[in-house]
């Protein structure tokens, strides 16, 4: 016989009221995932549908009252990596290489002769972030998005990529300068942190008192 | 006792374990007594901070489009 449930066998009714409850409410919150994964709005609605199916498929394996949310950006990022990220044009990458000891917070200081404010950052365009993000090598996206922007632990980012906890602080730190250093292109190309006109805006302030 | 400099440096070696709430108990009450003593690393920590939350504001979406959750409502009924 086929492994398939009756439609209406109570259990299976059970089972699909769970995921109506539990799992449907935080897929419809991870379309953003799916987007800065695919960089591609058709790609990340085919993602996002097929992370659907495949969890609802392995809901029965699913503990009750675990990490439901986890469970599901494991499934997304695993399609990710077996279904999308090969067959694509790659973007402009940013080259993670001698990352390690770029600090955005140094660049601005070295250019304004000002400590770093807020506000400098404040100026950074959204799309410009985003296509930043987007630009990383894949390892260290899927660690700066996690951890960043879904804000995942350490531990559980961990069990999402099937990496160790070390692993995934080295790709969070690297994705993190990775991320400061493309950003410092962007503010330098564009005057941001211009010496005559440095981001930061007490000096008005200052003159009116 | 250890001079400022080795403090400063121990202190920033952990500083993304510390903005990333994965430090607890004694060890981020050491960090946090450093910052609140040392305005050098205090500023470089809130810039450190405030860049998390800018990635974060500026990278998130909120929900799906209706049109796709109609779309994955009806892929999940046909499978059931």
């Amino acid at each position: 016989m086929a492994t398939r449930r009756k439609k209406n066998a109570p259990e299976n009714e059970g089972l699909q009221a769970r995921f109506t409850n539990e799992a449907l409410p935080v897929l419809e919150t991870m379309y953003g995932a799916a987007l800065r994964l695919t960089r591609n709005p058709t790609e990340a609605e085919d993602l996002l549908q097929e992370t659907a199916l495949k969890a609802f498929q392995a809901f029965h394996q699913f503990e009750a009252g675990t990490n439901v949310k986890a469970w599901l950006y494991r499934i997304l990022t695993n399609a990710y990596i077996s279904g999308y990220r090969k067959t694509k044009r790659e973007p402009v990458r940013v080259s993670a290489d001698g990352i390690d000891d770029f600090s955005l917070y140094d660049q601005i200081a070295d250019a304004t002769g000002a400590s770093p404010e807020q506000a400098v950052l404040d100026r950074l365009p959204e799309a410009e972030v985003k296509t930043a993000l987007e630009g990383l090598p894949d390892q260290f996206r899927i660690a700066v998005l996690l951890a960043d922007v879904e804000g995942f632990s350490y531990k559980e980012i961990a069990d999402i990529t099937g990496v160790s906890i070390g692993t995934v602080m080295s790709r969070l730190h690297r994705g993190r300068k990775a991320l400061q250093r493309a950003l410092w292109e962007y503010a330098r190309g564009h005057g941001l942190a211009d010496q005559k006109e440095p981001w930061k805006t007490p000096r008005r302030i200052a003159e009116r008192s | 006792m250890e001079d400022a400099e080795t403090n400063c440096r121990a202190v920033l070696a952990k500083l993304y374990l510390y903005l990333d709430g994965e430090i607890a108990g004694e060890g981020c009450a050491v960090i946090e007594s450093h910052l609140r003593a040392c305005v050098s690393c205090l500023r470089r920590c809130s810039f450190e901070r405030d860049f998390i939350k800018i990635v974060h504001d500026r990278c998130s979406e909120g929900r799906a489009p209706e049109y796709l959750l109609e779309r994955i409502r009806h892929a999940l009924d046909e499978m059931s």
